[in-house]
């Protein structure tokens, strides 16, 4: 990701699950592309989280 | 608890913790020395498992001949002791899988120890029908695959057979669901460990890395697996039950064991569960992760399971009577008046009359009074077991035939030694791998809590 220096790297941290649901959802209606989603349990709906990150195969 | 969102539901994690003090708490016993309770504890069990060890080796070496079976009463302690630890092995299980598809989110803090009990459980149990073959070097002879035996060749419809295909089946799609489920933990630990210990736990782990596509992928398998399980559950006892079912046995032949064998399964196994998670929380001080909430609804499964028993030893009575068969009706009558009715009426009192206190809250709440009664729901269930053999076996058709029988040291050595191989296998565990699930518990800790609006804040101050 950083070889290019017009490509930028966001990470973001989050406190509950409703909140990554959200970011991720917001993110991905703006057009930009998702890396990845790490949580710590499996968050209802994670299935939901890997369909709206398009990226994360 | 003054941050309760419902006044119906109670926090599945009564104590306000982070997810930090979560992992903590959970890998605090992996990562100790051993004190002095679990040390006593587990040199008791490991000196029960040497004095089985001893005895199945006298077995061994002398014969069936030092058990104190005979002509009349060939099945008798050791199956007792299969069908017992059969029982006790579908819990675990029924936690893990039928509760997980009911979506019932209490049992993430129970749930490993109930399927590591699964998976000791059914160990102890393989171990008896094997030494009872008084041959156990020729077990692999169970198994139906190609070989110059000629005619001895295994029998397809025996029940016996399925009992094998149905336990070794039991035994690999529990094992495989434990281990499913413990990869996220494993993880866990990786990732808090250093040197050797990272490198075996990053091995066990495979590369578990918490991504969006490895939560998903986990979610499909284990729900894959929980359905996969789910018909286990029901399908082991029903053909262990049936190896005394398809018999014409006064006491045996009825339609009625499948189901009863199930519940009566279930209402061991809870119970088993109910005595080694009061011990769990109190010896790794774990009462707000395993709570009385847990504890009681466990009790609520029991007093259903110990219902249906009820009702399938009152069954079994009125249709020995109605029936009309002079053969089953002495059956029964022997059970509860013959040589044995002293076994009868202990399983009666442990079983059926002792989880009805169950049904007051005052009870259901009193973690003593659970460990008692939890306690004595095994010491039923292991009677029951003993009822149905001994009892129906010892007077058959033929008075000519009649003996009794009664239990040896080796036998009786053998029993303790199944229980110690049970509690040191338990222990270890205890020591080596997380006892609750951290990632499941993780994801209860705001189960009926009010969200901190604030809490990111905080964090970042």
């Amino acid at each position: 990701m950083s070889s290019s220096a017009s490509q930028k790297l966001w990470v973001a941290w989050f406190e509950d699950e409703h909140q990554v649901l959200a970011a991720v959802r917001a993110v991905r209606a703006s057009g930009l592309p998702i890396y990845d989603v790490f949580t710590p349990y499996a968050v209802p709906g994670s299935v939901r989280i890997k369909q709206l990150a398009n990226n994360v195969s | 608890m003054s941050d309760h969102t419902s006044e119906l539901r109670r926090p599945l994690v009564e104590a306000e913790r982070t997810m930090a003090q979560i992992t903590e708490e959970v890998c605090a016993p992996m990562g100790q020395r051993p004190g002095w309770k679990w040390w006593l504890a587990f040199t008791v069990a490991f000196s029960a498992l040497n004095l089985g060890i001893y005895c199945v080796y006298v077995l061994v070496t002398s014969g069936v001949g030092v058990w104190g079976l005979n002509k009349t009463v060939g099945w008798a302690f050791d199956i007792t002791n299969f069908v017992f630890w059969v029982g006790i092995g579908h819990a675990g299980t029924l936690i893990s899988a039928i509760l997980f598809l009911f979506r019932q989110r209490w049992r993430t803090s129970v749930n490993r120890s109930a399927e590591a009990m699964t998976l000791f459980a059914v160990m102890c149990a393989a171990l008896f029908p094997i030494i009872h073959m008084g041959r156990p070097w020729l077990a692999y002879w169970f198994l139906p695959y190609p070989n110059g035996r000629g005619s001895l060749w295994v029998n397809f419809r025996s029940p016996l057979l399925w009992d094998v295909f149905a336990i070794s089946t039991y035994f690999i799609v529990s094992a495989v669901f434990w281990y499913i489920g413990l990869l996220p933990d494993l993880a866990t630990v990786r990732d808090r460990a250093r040197g050797l210990r990272r490198r075996i736990f990053g091995v066990m782990a495979f590369g578990w890395s918490g991504s969006a596509r490895t939560w998903s992928r986990y979610e499909i398998v284990y729900l894959l697996l929980a359905g996969l399980a789910t018909p286990l559950v029901l399908s082991v006892h029903t053909i262990v039950s049936m190896d005394f079912a398809t018999s014409v046995v006064p006491g045996w032949h009825a339609t009625i064991f499948p189901p009863y064998f199930v519940a009566g399964a279930v209402f061991s196994g809870f119970a088993m569960v109910l005595t080694l998670m009061i011990i769990t929380r109190s010896v790794f001080h774990w009462k707000h992760l395993i709570t009385v909430t847990h504890l009681e609804r466990m009790a609520k499964i029991i007093i259903l399971t110990g219902s249906i028993v009820s009702v399938a030893y009152g069954t079994e009575a009125f249709m020995a009577w109605y029936g009309g068969n002079r053969y089953e009706r002495y059956a029964f009558l022997n059970r509860a008046f013959g040589p044995y009715a002293w076994a009868y009426w202990t399983m009666v009192t442990c079983n059926v009359l002792s989880p009805h206190v169950l049904w007051f809250k005052k009870v259901r709440t009193n973690v003593a009074a659970l460990f008692v009664l939890s306690l004595v729901i095994n010491v039923g269930m292991w009677f029951e077991r003993f009822v149905i053999i001994v009892t129906s076996l010892h007077r058959d058709f033929l008075p000519s035939s009649w003996a009794m029988y009664r239990p040896t040291f080796y036998e009786i050595g053998t029993l303790i030694g199944s229980f110690g191989l049970f509690f040191t296998l338990f222990l270890t565990f205890a020591r080596l791998l997380p006892m609750v699930s951290i990632a499941e518990v993780k994801g209860v800790l705001g189960y009926a809590r009010a969200p901190k609006p604030d809490a990111h804040r905080e964090e970042a101050a």
